[in-house]
């Protein structure tokens, strides 16, 4: 039962968990440590920028948990937010070396939330916390799916968004899915729409999903539309799923999107294999103009230069002609994809804002 | 059991442990029995007694369970908890050395019965109080039991009448219905692997193969392989006691939409029998192809769907009950060119307004894709060209 201010008692246990005392982002004695033996990163370099406690694994003679090595959550918050803020668009350095350092700085902020046991003591600061960091990595692999030439694992990436969504889940599950703050709620209905998202090819989480979490929960927008969704992927209802895709982009649920424009080549592709299958035919063709409402496609030059890719014959009057020898996989994104047009016309600005989500470092 | 004194009460477990009588031994250290609210038994410090009369470990062992039962008696189950995981650590330094013998297999049943269901008390009052993380004290006791399942497991030298393998299939069910409870089935994998590399997977009682059996046909279910879920879970209802209602509507509950979407729909006077009307609408949908009605009986029972897990099974019904119509609109229609229109107005007739033709176009073409009907769809004429013979394949074969 939470004490009324978010914080819930931790039962059973003989200790106090630790709480951090460091006000800075990067502890004192890392920080004379790096100076001394010149480890700065790059982008900790340089006017306005600051340095940034490295993550560590916990190992022998490591002190790890001594409160003056770990920062608390309004700390850990304004780390996030200067992350995002001054180097996720430096001017000076390539996406990969920001992505690399921002991921390395997460994790070691995400260290120190678990050390302190955040989870417990701070569960509404918490989450505010882990959506900030799926935000990041749901914007990687997004950047990652545009530009196939970054260098960033998308498995260690995609892990991460999992981890952090489990223990997103776990943590509403020990708040009950009670909010008293509606941007919380706000907050939370985004991050669960993209774990029903998530869960697609997995028919037990998506179940593990809809058990725990309540109904009038599910039944809330944008979670009622994902749920939907994924029913629609699951039936290859794809006419409906990108219909529903649409109202995503219309509701600006930016995880959501990064996470579909991630996955959406997969689908395209399962779609063009089902119209081999289904409108296989060597007189009849299938309207460029009308499969843009099945791909997503925003208008009919896109349609062409996608099913041409796919190997598929292209006849003169801009119809598609589908045959069950099937098609080959598109391994470069597809110009004119509506949810990927979405995501381009945010401006930098935006987009750190989105990363950031609602201010709560003074809840 | 009823005994005047706490000494009375170890002279009988000195008796029986003497006798190496396992099912008194169990009884007499099992919570199920009246011994348990005995006041005279209850002692906040029965260590000294049980030194004197009974030899370690054992005298350790009964000790955790008088302390169990003083909890119990104050309806502390956090404190009854651990004293039966105590019991069990105990029991798994006795039950480990005995060589070429498993006389106390009866007593781990008892123990490990008893665990489970004080992890379950807990996790209750966790839900209720909102205090701590659901699902850990079951976790945790599926580490407990999973210590008495290693010594069984590797119990491969003695003589097949004295082995310690038969206790595998009991801890595998104690262990299915946990991993069940808290959502962890991957954890299954293993202990599936097990026993069906077991050599006396066949010899196993009958009630812990249907246990066993209806575990694995669910878990099979979810992984989506719904041939071998109709397997399990019918071995398990055909096997069943007549008179296990319960167990009968457990296994049904999971049976049913697994054979619906094999093709197999069941009489509605099972369903009847067995008090499961939810299904009653869904057979009459996916019958009829009414796919209106499908809709509002997933809404309508969707709690219960949801808590059952059969939600998503349910779900994929609805491919077939799309099959069901557009093959009785194809018959309708006599013709093997059927406009995509007449599919679009006979799901409208249903009152399903907000499925336009571009929605149906998709649907029969999934439809083809999965091959429930045979044919192809011309987009520039609107029509769906079915097959002469055959166009809408039964979804049994």
């Amino acid at each position: 039962m939470s004490t009324g201010d978010g914080h819930f008692p931790l039962s059973n246990r003989d200790y106090q968990p630790i709480i951090g005392k460091c006000k800075l982002m990067c502890p004192i004695k890392e920080y004379n440590f790096r100076k001394k033996h010149n480890l700065f990163h790059s982008l900790e370099k340089g006017e306005g920028c600051h340095c940034v406690k490295e993550f560590h694994r916990s190992a022998a003679g490591e002190t790890v948990c001594h409160p003056d090595n770990l920062r608390p959550i309004q700390v850990l918050l304004e780390t996030a937010n200067y992350l995002f803020d001054e180097i996720l668009f430096h001017p000076n350095s390539s996406f990969v070396a920001i992505y690399d350092f921002i991921f390395d700085r997460l994790r070691s902020v995400r260290q120190d939330a678990v050390i302190q046991e955040l989870q417990y003591t701070r569960p509404q600061l918490y989450i505010i916390l882990l959506e900030k960091c799926i935000n990041f990595y749901c914007y990687a692999a997004y950047r990652k799916t545009v530009d196939l030439d970054l260098a960033i694992d998308m498995y260690i990436n995609s892990n991460h968004i999992k981890n952090c969504l489990e223990t997103l889940m776990d943590t509403y599950c020990l708040m009950s899915f009670k909010f008293d703050n509606p941007i919380l709620l706000k907050s939370c209905l985004k991050m669960l729409s993209l774990y029903v998202l998530q869960s697609y090819v997995s028919p037990e989480t998506l179940i593990e999903i809809l058990i725990k979490v309540p109904k009038h929960i599910r039944d809330m927008q944008p979670v009622k539309t994902c749920v939907l969704m994924c029913v629609a992927l699951r039936h290859k209802n794809y006419v409906k799923l990108m219909k529903l895709a649409t109202l995503l982009c219309h509701n600006w649920i930016f995880a959501s999107l990064c996470f579909l424009t991630t996955n959406l080549g997969e689908i395209r592709s399962d779609i063009i294999k089902m119209l081999c299958a289904s409108h296989s035919s060597k007189v009849g063709s299938f309207s460029a103009l009308d499969l843009r409402r099945w791909l997503l496609l925003q208008s009919e030059k896109d349609i062409i230069s996608y099913c041409k890719n796919s190997g598929l014959k292209i006849l003169p009057n801009n119809g598609i002609q589908f045959n069950k020898s099937g098609s080959k996989e598109v391994t470069k994104y597809p110009s004119g994809c509506y949810v990927l047009y979405t995501l381009q016309t945010l401006s930098k600005d935006k987009i750190v804002q989105h990363l950031k989500g609602p201010d709560m470092i003074n809840y | 059991m009823s005994f005047p004194t706490l000494n009375a009460y170890l002279l009988e477990v000195s008796s029986s442990l003497d006798n190496a009588d396992a099912f008194i031994l169990a009884k007499l250290l099992s919570f199920k029995d009246s011994h348990v609210s005995n006041p005279k038994l209850h002692k906040e410090s029965p260590e000294l007694l049980c030194q004197r009369i009974l030899d370690t470990p054992y005298d350790e062992l009964v000790a955790a369970h008088l302390k169990g039962c003083v909890a119990v008696a104050n309806c502390n189950y956090r404190e009854a908890y651990a004293c039966q995981v105590l019991s069990v650590q105990i029991f798994v330094r006795i039950f480990q050395p005995q060589k070429d013998d498993n006389w106390s297999l009866p007593l781990m049943y008892t123990l490990i019965l008893d665990l489970r269901n004080f992890a379950n008390e807990v996790e209750q009052e966790i839900l209720q109080h909102n205090k701590g993380k659901k699902g850990d004290t079951l976790e945790k006791a599926a580490d407990t039991i999973m210590s008495c399942f290693r010594v069984c497991a590797s119990d491969g030298r003695a003589a097949i009448d004295v082995s310690k393998k038969w206790g595998m299939l009991f801890l595998v069910n104690q262990l299915f219905k946990i991993y069940f409870r808290i959502g962890k089935l991957h954890l299954c994998k293993p202990l599936i692997r097990a026993i069906e590399s077991s050599n006396i997977k066949d010899e196993f009682s009958l009630a812990q193969k249907i246990t066993y059996k209806y575990y694995v046909g669910r878990k099979a279910m979810f992984d989506s392989n719904f041939t071998q879920a109709e397997e399990f879970l019918t071995y398990a209802y055909t096997n069943c006691h007549a008179d296990a209602r319960s167990n009968l509507k457990r296994i049904l509950i999971y049976l049913i939409p697994v054979k619906m979407l094999l093709g197999r729909l069941p009489p509605i006077d099972l369903l009847h029998s067995h008090n499961l009307s939810q299904y009653r609408d869904i057979v009459m949908a996916v019958r009829t192809g009414n796919v209106h009605l499908l809709n509002c009986t997933l809404l309508e029972h969707e709690s219960f769907f949801i808590q059952t897990g059969v939600y998503l099974i349910l779900e994929k019904l609805r491919a077939t009950t799309f099959r069901t119509l557009f093959k009785r609109v194809s018959n309708i229609l006599g013709t093997h060119q059927i406009p995509l229109q007449a599919f679009t107005e006979a799901l409208h007739g249903q009152g399903i307004t907000d499925i336009d033709m571009d929605e149906t176009e998709c649907i029969v073409a999934g439809l083809i894709y999965a091959g429930n009907i045979r044919g192809y769809i011309s987009h520039q004429h609107k029509k769906l060209v079915v097959s002469k013979v055959n166009a809408f394949p039964a979804v049994a074969s």
